[in-house]
């Protein structure tokens, strides 16, 4: 019922379709699988069913979104790295990726970043906020890390789990400010936000779209971005940047495939997936949600998540943090 | 008044054509995904998200509300005609629900799950229409200390499910506890008990349980005495409650729905602790407590009302506070930031007709659900009126797809072998599973809300007894725990003075 | 036979006692923490302690107080059911939705006394078939391929 509604949105689309971007020398011949390792309905499965319908349009096979949740988003991530490198088979990642190696250092490193897998390209990102509640009386960043100072292991900083970007913008905020907090993990991050709305926590590194509303209701007090722009939804909010250079831990977004990916495929996907990023009405779609497409080469994603894996084994060294305590 | 205004906004708003026409396309899906083992609405409002990007955002939200409700009317009529429980509040009511359907009253079941459904909707609806601002902060008082509570006097309560021994319930209380450790644990990040399984550090699916130990765990006690087992009898009495129902029915589905409205606005496990709380609480107070278990019709009446006034107030946090009460308003609230609406007080102010046209198409729906069911229901018991020989491997095809589309794996449909396996073990013992399933769902709450409780407090476990509610709750599960108690401690006593003067 | 008094409890109180011990070996290997600051084993240890004393107690008292017998198992559904549980598993992504569906559904049929093999229970077999694969895999989209790899090996 579903499919068929999909697919005849699709062919409506295709109908006023009127020139698609050029694809490389590769041209799929069935339907590509774009697994979100993570269940359906969070910003990454909304925003990779936004491409994914759009890369549709373009591609001349349908992308068929599949949820593989589960280990943090390891099971989907094995999922794809034991798949045949011939296109069919793609991954929408996240910060996670980067960071797990860090993570999980101290057992068995799951997987190598860089050898185990073929990045295409960045898709989006979704910027980040530190809010805290108006019942903390706290209302700059400064005053943040003043009151944590004074009074060690006091202040908490909730997240939606080990590895997920409010824990890892908080680790870093720690490695880097040397200040003690409480590490909360909550089961989602619609629960971390709620715990700051009712004071549970003093403060959460949100994305952004989860906290607009609450900072616009005065239900929350933003003191600093956790990515390293102003955005235009909240023009008053500073970087933490401008504290701390170089501090940037936007929830970002990124297509890779399995190992051996041949350079054509990669390029027809990189070529398509880029042309779809920069559709003015997924840019619409996309900003809408709060998040901003990032396009990006393949040469470009590789150096990224070099420098991410390398942030956050240095944050492990410094804090050790660990996904498991 | 001001609020006659806002409801004529909101009928404005729900009865345009096109919005009658979203309303009853989310009820329709609602209830043919609920029906569906293993689907539920969650998945279904994630697929058809994109969608909605097109439509208003009244119809857009209309509809999606329409599919939650709608699936939690299709998960009772599986419940009881199959003992298939699909989601974690409609276990309660396959226990009195299909044993009813055994002996032939499976209309009037279904019948019960539907009027109670719609008085319930309709009396919470009242409630969120006259009280959701003020409700709305009850959800924000709930902090650590107090969930937990509630979930030490959900388990006492779930006591009273059993039917035999204390000693057992207790011990199936314990065997749920631990199965609800497999998986990460939150607090720390660690894996407990999944042998280094990536397919366990999530848990166990609640589906894959409850279908398992239920569904196929009851299909194999069946066929154990095929030959003598009466099947389901042909000779099935009226499709309606009769008068003698009603007056059984009636208050049942009043003391539910309050029960219900209150739990469903607290975040987390509040909707599932609704249907199981009426469900213990009638079992309880009804004249007719030895009836339950054996297909007492309030035992269907009072969780499908608690469980569906539950499911309306849980909006209340959502469309007040823009905070999500479970996955399915988390989804609405990425509905509405699509739409560009940003959840959150100002939504009643801001957009009345969005916020009243959408309390106003919940009753709408629901009238709905009730016409499209009840027709429905002489259909259903045809159904289960075919020979079981030709039922009974559907229900077994259908679980197990089921239970692989919950994340597409097939390692969950080995998992419900092993639990089906359980589950006839569990038959021949004598074993109850409810209790085993209602601890299996809070335990991980209740661990993690107490050690948040104690890393937040660092330490200080007085909190539980000094913050009112919690000391409340509290209180109330120690007397709870002596009421179950004394009946036994008290008949241990008078069989020891039986023996001594015998 | 003798021995035991109360049978059901004595398989009740043996599964807990399993179970318990279970709990007990693996959850040793994780840190407890303290009342205060629990660590991720201070709940299984005291979980699989009391249960240990609940098996203990039911196994005990099946020695002493009478109880009910506990009747045959059902070897035959039982195995019949649960495998074909299990073969749907197995062959679903590697035969393919329509073979899987078939094998299993006439496996579980299989498991009752009334089953016969004949024209009609298969015709009615393949339209069932049929029937689900447009409603799961057609109309809902549930990824299962129809004819898997094994007999479409590009």
């Amino acid at each position: 019922m579903f499919k068929m509604l999909h697919s005849a949105l699709a062919a409506a689309a295709l109908l006023a379709l009127t020139g698609g971007a050029q694809a490389a020398d590769w041209k799929p011949e069935k339907p590509i699988k774009l697994i979100i390792p993570f269940g359906p309905g969070g910003a990454t499965d909304i925003v990779s069913r936004i491409l994914a319908a759009k890369v549709t349009e373009t591609i001349g096979q349908p992308v068929v979104v599949e949820n593989r949740a589960g280990g943090g988003g390891l099971i989907g991530l094995s999922a794809v790295r034991e798949a045949r490198p011939d296109g069919y088979t793609v991954l929408v990642t996240t910060i996670g990726f980067g960071a797990n190696p860090a993570l999980y250092r101290h057992k068995k490193i799951p997987y190598d970043p860089l050898k185990d897998f073929t990045l295409i390209t960045r898709t989006a990102e979704i910027p980040t906020v530190l809010v805290v509640p108006p019942s903390l009386g706290i209302n700059t960043l400064q005053e943040f890390i003043d009151r944590a100072k004074a009074k060690p292991g006091t202040l908490s900083l909730g997240s939606a789990g080990y590895g997920t970007v409010n824990h890892l913008a908080g680790e870093l905020f720690k490695a880097e400010t040397g200040i003690q907090t409480i590490h909360v993990p909550y089961r989602s991050g619609g629960l971390s936000t709620t715990a700051v709305v009712s004071g549970e926590i003093s403060g959460l590194f949100a994305t952004t779209p989860s906290a607009l509303g609450h900072i616009k209701n005065k239900a929350m007090v933003p003191l600093a971005m956790g990515s390293a722009k102003k955005i235009d939804t909240l023009p008053d909010v500073e970087p933490t940047a401008k504290l701390i250079p170089g501090f940037d831990v936007p929830d970002w977004q990124g297509l890779i495939g399995p190992a051996a990916l041949p350079k054509n495929i990669v390029d027809a996907l990189n070529a398509q997936f880029g042309a779809a990023l920069k559709d003015p009405e997924v840019v619409k779609r996309l900003s809408d949600l709060g998040a901003i497409p990032t396009p990006s080469t393949p040469e470009e994603f590789v150096a990224f998540v070099t420098s991410e894996v390398k942030k956050w084994n240095s944050v492990a060294d410094r804090t050790g943090m660990k996904a498991e305590n | 008044m001001d609020l006659l205004g806002n409801l004529w906004i909101g009928l404005e708003t729900a009865l345009t054509p096109y919005n009658l026409l979203y309303c009853l396309v989310g009820v329709f899906f609602g209830t043919a995904v609920g029906v569906l083992p293993g689907l539920g609405p969650v998945a279904t409002i994630a697929m058809l998200l994109p969608i909605t990007f097109g439509l208003p955002p009244e119809s857009a939200l209309i509809m999606l509300a329409g599919i939650y409700y709608g699936a939690q009317y299709g998960g009772s009529t599986t419940a009881i005609l199959v003992n298939l429980p699909g989601e974690s509040s409609s276990v309660v009511t396959a226990l009195d629900g299909y044993q009813m359907a055994r002996q032939g009253n499976a209309g009037r079941a279904l019948a019960t799950a539907a009027i109670g459904s719609f008085i319930a909707g309709t009396l919470a609806t009242i409630v969120i229409i006259f009280f959701a601002p003020p409700l709305a902060s009850i959800a924000l008082k709930f902090g650590p200390a107090e969930y937990f509570s509630l979930m030490v006097l959900g388990l006492i309560g779930s006591i009273v499910l059993a039917r035999g021994s204390l000693l057992h319930a207790l011990a199936m209380i314990l065997l749920g506890l631990f199965l609800g450790l497999v998986g990460t644990d939150i607090t720390s990040g660690s894996e407990r008990y999944t042998f280094d399984l990536p397919k366990l550090a999530d848990g166990i699916d609640f589906v894959i349980v409850a279908m398992g130990i239920f569904g196929v765990g009851e299909i194999i006690a069946n066929l154990e005495n095929e030959s003598k087992r009466e099947l389901i009898t042909k000779r099935v009495t009226g499709l309606m409650p009769t008068r003698e129902d009603w007056r059984r029915i009636r208050w049942p589905i009043l003391r539910g729905t309050l029960l219900g409205s209150i739990l469903g606005i607290l975040p987390g496990g509040g909707a599932m602790l609704a249907s199981f709380g009426a469900y213990s609480l009638e079992k309880k107070v009804s004249p007719n407590s030895a009836e339950f278990g054996k297909g007492a019709i309030e035992g269907v009446a009072a969780p499908e009302a608690a469980n569906n006034a539950g499911a309306q107030t849980s909006f209340i946090p959502m469309l007040t506070l823009g905070i999500p009460s479970n996955p399915v308003m988390a989804l609405m609230i990425g509905a509405m930031i699509i739409q560009g609406i940003q959840p959150g007080p100002s939504v009643m102010t801001d957009q009345p007709s969005l916020f009243w046209g959408l309390i106003v198409s919940m009753w709408v729906g629901n009238l709905m659900l009730l016409a499209l069911n009840l027709p429905l229901i002489g259909l259903w018991v045809r159904m289960i009126s075919i020979p079981y020989h030709f039922l009974f491997p559907m229900i077994v095809a259908f679980c197990s797809i089921g239970v692989f589309s919950l994340s597409n794996s097939t390692f969950d449909v080995y998992l419900m072998a092993i639990f089906g396996l359980l589950g006839y073990v569990f038959r021949k013992i004598d074993a109850e599973p409810a209790p085993l399933l209602l601890a299996f769902v809070l335990g991980p709450m209740m661990e993690e809300f107490l050690r948040r409780t104690l890393l937040l407090s660092r330490g200080d476990t007085t909190v539980f007894f000094t913050r009112p509610i919690s000391a409340i709750m509290l209180g109330v599960a120690v007397i709870l725990l002596i009421i179950v108690l004394l009946p036994s401690i008290r008949k241990k006593r008078e069989e020891a003075f039986e023996e001594e003067a015998g | 036979m003798s021995l035991i008094r109360s049978p059901k409890d004595f398989w009740s109180g043996l599964i807990y006692l399993v179970a318990a011990l279970f709990g007990l070996t693996i959850g040793s290997n994780y840190s407890m923490g303290r009342a205060g600051q629990m660590g991720p084993g201070y709940f299984p240890i005291i979980l699989s302690s009391l249960l240990l004393m609940f098996g203990a107690v039911t196994l005990v008292r099946s020695f002493i107080v009478p109880g009910e017998s506990v009747t045959r198992f059902a070897l035959k559904p039982a195995l019949l059911i649960i495998g074909s549980v299990v073969v749907f598993g197995l062959l679903v992504e590697r035969a393919g939705f329509l073979v899987a569906m078939f094998a299993s559904t006439l496996m579980s049929a299989s498991a009752s006394s009334e089953f016969r093999f004949e024209w009609r229970a298969i015709l009615g077999l393949v339209l069932f078939v049929a029937a689900g694969a447009l409603l799961f895999v057609k109309a809902l989209g549930v990824p299962m391929p129809l004819i898997g790899p094994w007999f479409n090996p590009s």
